[in-house]
């Protein structure tokens, strides 16, 4: 009996590693299709066949060849050239507006609750499964339920994005049809493939979300989750595919120069921006998801009627905005490898973005991030609240305020300013002889290590609030983390004013100690932590909910920002294409070719912005209503370790 | 009359009023100023705030929606605000090329029309001029209002007591004395005159940036520039001088053997029908390389004169070529650095230089340079080496 129920077991842990196996193959499979490799082996393939059609078929007639403008090999035409637009009817049917706008509308809406609804399911899986590997059982109850309660937000929003994608294709059919009619005749075979993976991605979603209660035990528990990776893996190939064709609008592939389609639609899937373009969203939408649900959680605080309503919502913010800024840290580190490559694809389109005409913007981008990095310090020191003991820390609160809005400043002030001739005369010059000093790059790059740096001591400080270091070492620990960020803030400021006194040539080298510095921080600093606070003393329980009211309005600030500098960046990215329909191969010849001023953008912006959000409050609202009798678990008084350090 | 009679219900209605009337206003806003004045946009976001944030405020069940909302629209107008307070610019995109007929044919208008053309297609002035009234120019002086300020300038003191790298276009040409001429000696002697704030880094505004634009790779015609000036009078609404006297202005400024036709060769090779070819081939390196207009944009090592150019890279192709010819971007199909050369010098755009312009290269140099030059320029540029010595120029 006993031998049979540990093969019973026996069994049960096969089915399990045969699940893992399942899970990881699936995970891995946009990878595999990524490879640049398979692009180039698919077109060998079709250049051997075209070969032995050519020598088997005398009779074959002649067929045009064309040059691919990417990959620079030969492939035989088999599409009409690129169309050449002019401002008419035909090409341009517009009403009494401008269609570029209403297109921007319709995309960025699309993309707003597209990222939504691919970035939630990430986390939800992640969260499911750390539930199910929690020995703790009511923590391991909480852990699911969140994931439940993340899943339902994201459930109405999932036919919303479908509306709008409907909205999205009918809008570009009635007001750019030549454009539209070239692009589906070079991408029909991979649009049909991504009509199916979205029926797929439905079919899993709401089985995977009706199926919650019935699958919650045992081996099906697994399979529950394993549909969580497939719908990943779903959603994830669907975003990529419609990547493709945005970043075949920028560095187009598998057509030739007269944009004569070359028969390979890998081809064109596979240009040159797609992967990066791939990896700098999959991460954002985390972000931007994180975001939404703490907005969602902080809605609901506000909202709440009890104390236990409260301490849950408290703490699904909590996890989600330390979802949402765990994967803004890598963010940047993706947005560099992108611009790499746009320098790498062609040089004007790097200068364009970096030093010409949409330069600004990213000084806007800038304030962004500024203002991004102060809300999140000033939500932690909120989250101390939480804790007995914190008190502990709080002296240290209005010193980290005050360095980092001196960074903040510094970070801020413009390299150059704009001036009549007489304010230029007064002033001696383009630069202010004082302030002008903090607007250049060695003082900017040490001003943002140095804010990066401080977010990472709040956090140090959040993470051991409530807890008295019980280690034998704990004080040499303590020296170490003095000494870390203590040589890191000399070290960085050191480095930015010496960067006054060398050559701009040298100087850019400098940023690399600095960066350096600042990871230090951040890995080091958190391993001696979390080292330091094994088996430590807790000075009292995190009480989930007693939180000001303040902090949920710095999520709602976290939220809006993340969302703004979505249609900001996104923005970016379109307009790099200045008057192309597709770069180089189909130029834009309508009304609209030009590119607006940097104002009317984020008027834009702020109008997509705040459009999204108030529908959005308005799913939250329709979330509420059907939630009315869920009894919520008590959790206040019980004892949880933060998140933070938990995953 | 139960209505009238309920005070707070009565004063919900009013203060939902008061919250249409502020979103009506806010939307109006938007309206009338939506492609005009855009920097007022903001303000109906400010409405829009103290709409939600006071409805917020007296409809408690859906308090926490309007309070939040009203956070967001904050937010959300304080970074719109940011952004229409910085500098507004205008992305024009580039016209389709058409050549110069007569331009005499053509009615003050179209002269104009051509000039735009020529303004942001071939003569690239858009790349560091802005045009716009209320632009800032980053690079280089905003042209907007150039026709009445040149007057004024021509009347200056540093303009007449000029103290730059190069204080006249040439020998006995002189320097201008009303706008019409200003406008042609800025264009073919930018370094006569630098407005201030705009010189080379590190000059002292003593040299302008400023490429001569009737010289390659521009190589605007006489007649082009006259176009471009035409659109700088008409598109501020004022009478464009006569064509003559713009031409004279030009002739000025332009000795007869620099300035360039409309079509390169033919029987139209106006001045004293010389060879279209550049060089014979048998010139010492240094004259052959500047002849040859490599000189004006390359930096070439061991040529004396040929060390400050920046429009086109240092030519180590020696060190380069073999990592140009790797690169991703690369289109060519040279399998050594002599094959490299040649391809670049017949078809620039093959591969362009990271940090460098498209389309700056003349493509042209296949039929302007005949076989010999191109051989001595292949044998000396493909021997340079980063961080080598050149090799001896007079023995090559």
């Amino acid at each position: 009996m006993k031998r049979l129920f540990e093969g019973g077991m026996r069994n049960k842990q096969l089915l399990s590693w045969v699940a893992v196996v399942v899970i990881v193959g699936a995970l891995l499979l946009p990878l595999v299709i990524s490879i640049p490799l398979l692009a180039q082996e698919f077109e060998e393939a079709a250049l051997e066949q075209a070969a032995a059609e050519e020598i088997v078929g005398e009779e074959v007639p002649v067929q045009q060849i064309g040059r691919d403008v990417h990959y620079g090999d030969e492939g035989i035409v088999q599409g009409p050239p690129a169309p050449v637009t002019s401002d008419n009817e035909n090409d341009y049917p517009r009403y009494n507006f401008e269609s570029r706008v209403i297109i921007w509308v319709a995309t960025q809406q699309h993309l707003y609750y597209g990222s939504f609804v691919l970035a939630v399911p990430i986390f939800v899986m992640i969260i499911e499964f750390i539930g199910m590997v929690t020995k703790d059982r009511s923590m391991a109850k909480k852990y699911d339920t969140l994931a439940y309660d993340f899943i339902k937000i994201s459930i109405v929003a999932y036919s919303i994005t479908a509306i709008l994608g409907g909205v999205l294709v009918f809008t570009f059919m009635i007001l750019y049809p030549t454009f539209w009619t070239y692009m589906t005749k070079i991408f029909h075979p991979a649009m049909h493939v991504y009509v199916l993976l979205f029926l797929a991605e439905s079919g899993t979603l709401y089985i995977y979300y009706y199926g919650w209660e019935a699958m919650k035990e045992g081996l099906l528990k697994w399979v529950h989750l394993t549909m969580a990776v497939f719908l990943n893996v779903f959603g994830t190939v669907l975003m990529m595919l419609a990547n493709s064709w945005a970043t075949f609008m920028m560095s187009p592939a598998g057509v030739d120069a007269e944009g004569q389609y070359l028969g390979n639609v890998w081809l064109a899937v596979h240009n040159h921006l797609w992967n990066p373009v791939n990896i700098h969203r999959l991460l954002g939408n985390m972000v931007f998801g994180g975001g939404i649900v703490a907005a969602y959680a902080a809605y609901r605080f506000l909202s709440a009627k009890n104390d236990e309503e409260r301490a849950h919502y408290d703490w699904m913010g909590y996890v989600a905005m330390f979802i949402a800024v765990a994967f803004l840290i890598p963010l940047p580190f993706a947005g560099y490898y992108l611009m790499r490559e746009v320098y790498a694809y062609r040089q004007q389109m790097g200068i364009t973005l970096m030093g010409g005409l949409l330069a600004w913007l990213f000084i806007i981008q800038a304030v962004l991030i500024g203002a991004l990095f102060l809300t999140t310090n000033y939500y932690l020191w909120q989250g101390m609240e939480r804790m007995r003991g914190a008190e502990r820390y709080q002296k240290y609160i209005k010193y980290m305020t005050f360095v980092l809005i001196v960074c903040f400043l510094v970070w801020l002030t413009p390299h150059t300013m704009v001036m009549t001739p007489t304010e230029l005369k007064e002033m001696g010059g383009q630069q202010h002889p004082v302030v002008g000093n903090y607007g250049v790059m060695s003082a900017k790059n040490g001003a943002v290590n140095i804010i990066i740096t401080t977010t990472i001591l709040s956090f140090l400080l959040y993470q051991r609030c409530n807890k008295i270091p019980t280690v034998s070492w704990a004080r040499y620990g303590n020296i170490a983390l003095w000494m870390l960020f203590g040589g890191a803030f000399v070290n960085i400021i050191w480095l930015a004013i010496y960067g006054y006194y060398i050559p701009a040539n040298v100087r850019v080298g400098l940023s690399v100690p600095q960066v350096v510095s600042t990871l230090s921080c951040l890995f080091i600093g958190t391993a001696i932590n979390l080292l330091m606070m094994r088996g430590a003393k807790p000075t009292g329980p995190v009480e989930w909910g007693k939180i000001s009211v303040r902090s949920q309005y710095a999520i709602f600030m976290l939220a809006t920002s993340f969302t703004w500098m979505m249609g900001l960046m996104g923005y970016i990215r379109s307009s790099v294409r200045l008057h192309w329909h597709v770069n180089e191969v189909m130029r834009d010849n309508s009304p609209w070719a030009f590119t607006h001023t940097i104002g009317f953008a984020a008027n834009m912006i702020s109008f997509n912005v705040l459009f999204f959000w108030v529908t959005l409050l308005f799913v939250f609202w329709l979330g509420t209503l059907g939630t009315k009798k869920v009894v919520v678990e008590k959790v206040r008084v019980v004892t949880v370790p933060a998140p933070a350090t938990s995953h | 009359m139960d209505l009238l009679k309920n005070k707070p219900l009565l004063f919900k209605l009013w203060i939902g009023l008061l919250g249409a009337i502020l979103v009506l206003l806010a939307l109006n806003n938007y309206r009338v100023n939506f492609s005009g004045n855009s920097r007022l946009l903001p303000v109906s976001l400010g409405l829009f705030t103290a709409a939600t944030f006071m409805l917020g405020i007296y409809f408690q069940k859906v308090r926490v929606v309007m309070h939040g909302a009203a956070f967001m629209i904050v937010v959300a107008a304080a970074f719109a605000g940011f952004a229409n307070w910085l500098p507004q610019t205008i992305g024009e995109p580039p016209a389709l090329e058409e050549s110069v007929e007569d331009i005499t044919s053509l009615s003050p208008q179209e002269l104009a029309d051509l000039g735009e053309k020529l303004t942001f297609g071939k003569g690239k002035c858009s790349l560091c001029h802005v045009f716009g009234s209320s632009e800032h120019g980053e690079r280089a002086p905003n042209m907007f209002g150039l026709a009445a300020r040149a007057n004024e300038i021509v009347q200056l003191d540093s303009y007449k007591n000029r103290d730059t790298i190069q204080t006249v276009a040439y020998d006995g040409s002189g320097i201008a004395e009303n706008a019409v001429e200003y406008m042609a000696e800025s264009h073919a002697c930018p370094n006569c005159y630098v407005s201030p704030g705009y010189g080379k880094r590190g000059t002292n505004d003593r040299e302008s940036p400023m490429p001569a634009i009737h010289k390659p790779p521009l190589s605007l015609t006489i007649d082009e520039m006259v176009a471009i000036d035409t659109w700088m009078y008409v598109r501020e609404g004022l009478d464009a001088p006569p064509i003559d006297d713009m031409r004279l202005a030009y002739e000025k400024f332009i000795p007869e053997d620099e300035r360039p036709q409309a079509s390169a060769g033919g029987e139209e090779a106006g001045s004293g029908g010389e060879n279209p070819l550049l060089t014979t081939g048998n010139e010492p390196l240094p004259d052959l390389f500047e002849k040859a207009q490599c000189t004006i944009c390359h930096i070439i090592p061991g040529i004396p004169g040929a060390d400050d150019a920046d429009f086109g890279p240092e030519l180590y192709v020696k060190t380069s070529a073999p990592k140009r010819m790797k690169d991703k971007g690369y289109t060519g199909a040279a399998s050594s650095v002599q094959e490299y050369i040649l391809e670049s010098i017949m078809d620039p755009n093959l591969y362009v230089v990271p940090d460098f312009d498209e389309d700056l290269m003349p493509d042209d140099f296949g039929t302007t340079l005949n076989a010999k030059t191109l051989f001595r320029i292949i044998n000396y540029i493909s021997q340079l080496e980063e961080g080598k010595t050149p090799p001896d120029y007079e023995k090559m």
